[in-house]
């Protein structure tokens, strides 16, 4: 039997990884919802500092706080993404110029040089639904709680077209965090997680 | 007395004179049985073809024989002369050079030689590596494409050029959405293959990569890789591309699964679970899930895990199948160490490599791979070496005339000793 995708979170010593935890749930429930992917029920947390790390070839990273990564993690991570994981981070604050957002961005651009602007038509948004306008709103972006700031592009570490390491300021985490059908049912845009399907199918595939 | 001994020397010398004369007038040059070691064949081929060819000429072969040479005997023996040699200290060497079916490049080179001896190999830029010949020869294998090399060992020389240049088509990856079809089309795409891939991915559909076809055509793809039997369409598509001479790469799960069983590689055998976490301090592929393979008759275990048959291979008409038993070989890229990257793109490049189907191109080439063989092929079997004839030649007419010389010197010494005129 082969192994099943596994959603793993990355356990980091600074700040607030556990900040949205009920995200894989949800994302592993979207998952089987519109695929026929094998899929491990339960996510996994995971210390990027570890070796167990390389058996996790999917990894997500969310926060509030201001993040600076160990020497060790960071070399762990940068080995990670040389053989083929796939890093997804999600700011959770939704704001420009956070504290998450800038710390994260500079260990990012540190680790794997400079960040750049995913085009909105990338494969990633053709992954399974189709996206033409690139990443869809959240419903902070469409005034739920926030501050009507829409982030209209992802940014990603590239090797050409191929993303390696995506990064969204889109707050996903906090869109994901809540129970999705709930969440559908009082806001007008689509069901939020079928990005999440976009982008495992993507890392599945690229 | 010494009169008697001036006269007996005085005859020695008159018949040694006489046999001279005798002896010219009998072995005209070029002519008779002719004995000559391969240090001075040259300058002898050239003086036979252009003065007078000998009735019988025998080479004693005690290091190399240029294609040349051979060829200018083989002229000699068709122009009448009888040709043989004898060489027991002759090497049998042989070298065969083949491209290796990978976009990456690489070179095969096969040496047949007698165990324990050192083998060279060389190409015109100089030593490329060396190794003392086992059992059945030698293999190397280069990453960079040769045109040609040379095999030395002692005096002996054999070299091979490419005889083809190959070109590939296309690999079609089949199987379902997941971290092993990703990370083996992966590979390959980084080792030079263009892939298209058809992967199962929810019930409305499959992910696709390129367009591939329903129906699977050698002359579209070089090989095709079976990781998973959920977006194969028709097994006896697939069973009909390797019987036209397809190559086949197919997991245990995936043949089982799919009916497959008429390629008759092999059936699933014991089933060993993955060691978690991955043990990167042993081989990687221990770490690995294992369906083991119990190979048919005429299948060939390729690897083997500890006791049992990982990866089996075996001709099916035109096509070649090679069977994995390995399960989630990703695990080896991500988790198998700083190398492992590097070490599943070259295992998968491998199998691919043992199976795909190329186009070859005829390149002009000359080389001289097997020598011995050439010489039996031209001259025929080797001969003992004529024991009268080895006397034959400089040694009698040197020592005659120092016999001719001492008689001389000896009668007129004598002669002055006594005072004679």
């Amino acid at each position: 039997m082969s192994k099943p995708f596994t959603f793993a979170t990355g356990i980091y010593a600074s700040g607030d990884w556990e900040s949205a935890s009920l995200v894989p749930q949800n994302v592993i429930d979207v998952l089987a919802k519109y695929t026929s992917l094998e899929l491990n029920p339960e996510g996994v947390n995971v210390r990027i500092d570890s070796p167990e790390l390389f058996e996790y070839p999917f990894l997500f990273i969310t926060g509030h706080l201001p993040v600076f990564f160990t020497p060790r993690e960071r070399a762990n991570l940068k080995e990670y993404v040389r053989r083929g994981g796939f890093l997804f981070v999600d700011d959770h604050n939704h704001d420009i110029d956070g504290v998450f957002h800038k710390t994260m961005t500079a260990e990012l651009e540190r680790m794997f040089g400079k960040l750049k602007k995913i085009p909105n038509d990338h494969r990633l948004y053709r992954a399974f639904f189709e996206f033409p306008d690139g990443p869809p709103t959240t419903s902070h972006e469409l005034n739920g709680w926030g501050d009507n700031l829409v982030h209209d592009y992802l940014m990603g570490i590239m090797d050409g077209d191929r993303i390696d390491v995506l990064y969204s300021n889109k707050d996903y985490s906090s869109e994901w965090h809540v129970k999705l059908t709930e969440n559908r049912d009082r806001r007008e845009v689509d069901d939020p997680a079928k990005i999440a399907v976009n982008i495992v199918v993507y890392a599945l595939t690229r | 007395m010494r009169v008697w001994l001036e006269r007996g020397a005085h005859l020695l010398g008159i018949a040694i004179i006489a046999w001279f004369l005798v002896d010219s007038l009998r072995a005209r040059p070029g002519t008779g049985l002719q004995v000559v070691e391969v240090e001075g064949l040259v300058a002898e081929l050239r003086r036979w073809s252009t003065v007078a060819a000998p009735e019988e000429v025998h080479v004693t072969v005690d290091r190399a024989v240029s294609p040349v040479q051979r060829e200018w005997l083989a002229a000699l023996a068709a122009a009448g002369t009888r040709v043989r040699w004898d060489g027991d200290s002759v090497l049998p060497l042989a070298v065969a050079l083949d491209p290796v079916p990978d976009p990456d490049g690489g070179t095969r080179i096969r040496v047949a030689a007698p165990p324990g001896r050192t083998l060279v190999l060389e190409d015109d830029a100089g030593a490329i590596d060396s190794v003392v010949s086992g059992g059945t020869g030698a293999r190397f294998s280069t990453r960079s494409p040769l045109r040609g090399v040379r095999v030395r060992s002692g005096g002996f020389v054999a070299e091979s050029a490419l005889r083809d240049s190959i070109s590939f088509r296309r690999l079609l990856v089949i199987g379902k959405v997941g971290w092993e079809s990703g990370m083996v089309t992966g590979a390959l795409e980084e080792r030079g293959w263009q892939v298209d891939a058809r992967l199962a991915l929810s019930p409305h559909g499959d992910v696709v990569q390129g367009a591939p076809p329903e129906e699977l055509d050698p002359a579209r793809y070089s090989a095709v890789v079976v990781l998973d039997s959920a977006a194969l369409v028709g097994p006896a598509r697939l069973v009909r591309y390797v019987r036209d001479g397809g190559g086949l790469v197919i997991t245990t799960r995936a043949a089982s699964a799919a009916g497959l069983a008429r390629l008759r590689v092999g059936r699933p055998g014991r089933v060993v679970p993955p060691v978690e976490p991955f043990d990167t301090s042993a081989d990687p592929r221990g770490s690995l899930g294992l369906t083991a393979i119990v190979p048919a008759e005429d299948a060939v275990p390729l690897e083997l895990r500890d006791d049992l048959v990982a990866v089996a291979a075996r001709r099916v008409d035109r096509g070649r199948v090679v069977l994995v038993g390995y399960d989630d070989t990703w695990r080896w890229r991500m988790a198998g160490g700083a190398n492992g990257v590097e070490e599943h793109r070259a295992w998968w490049a491998g199998l691919v490599a043992s199976v795909a189907r190329v186009e070859h191109t005829p390149l002009p080439a000359v080389a001289d791979e097997a020598p011995l063989a050439a010489i039996v092929q031209l001259l025929g079997p080797p001969s003992a070496r004529p024991a009268d004839i080895a006397t034959a030649g400089a040694f009698p007419r040197g020592w005659a005339f120092a016999a001719l010389a001492a008689a001389l010197l000896l009668q007129w010494l004598s002669r002055r000793l006594r005072g004679a005129p």
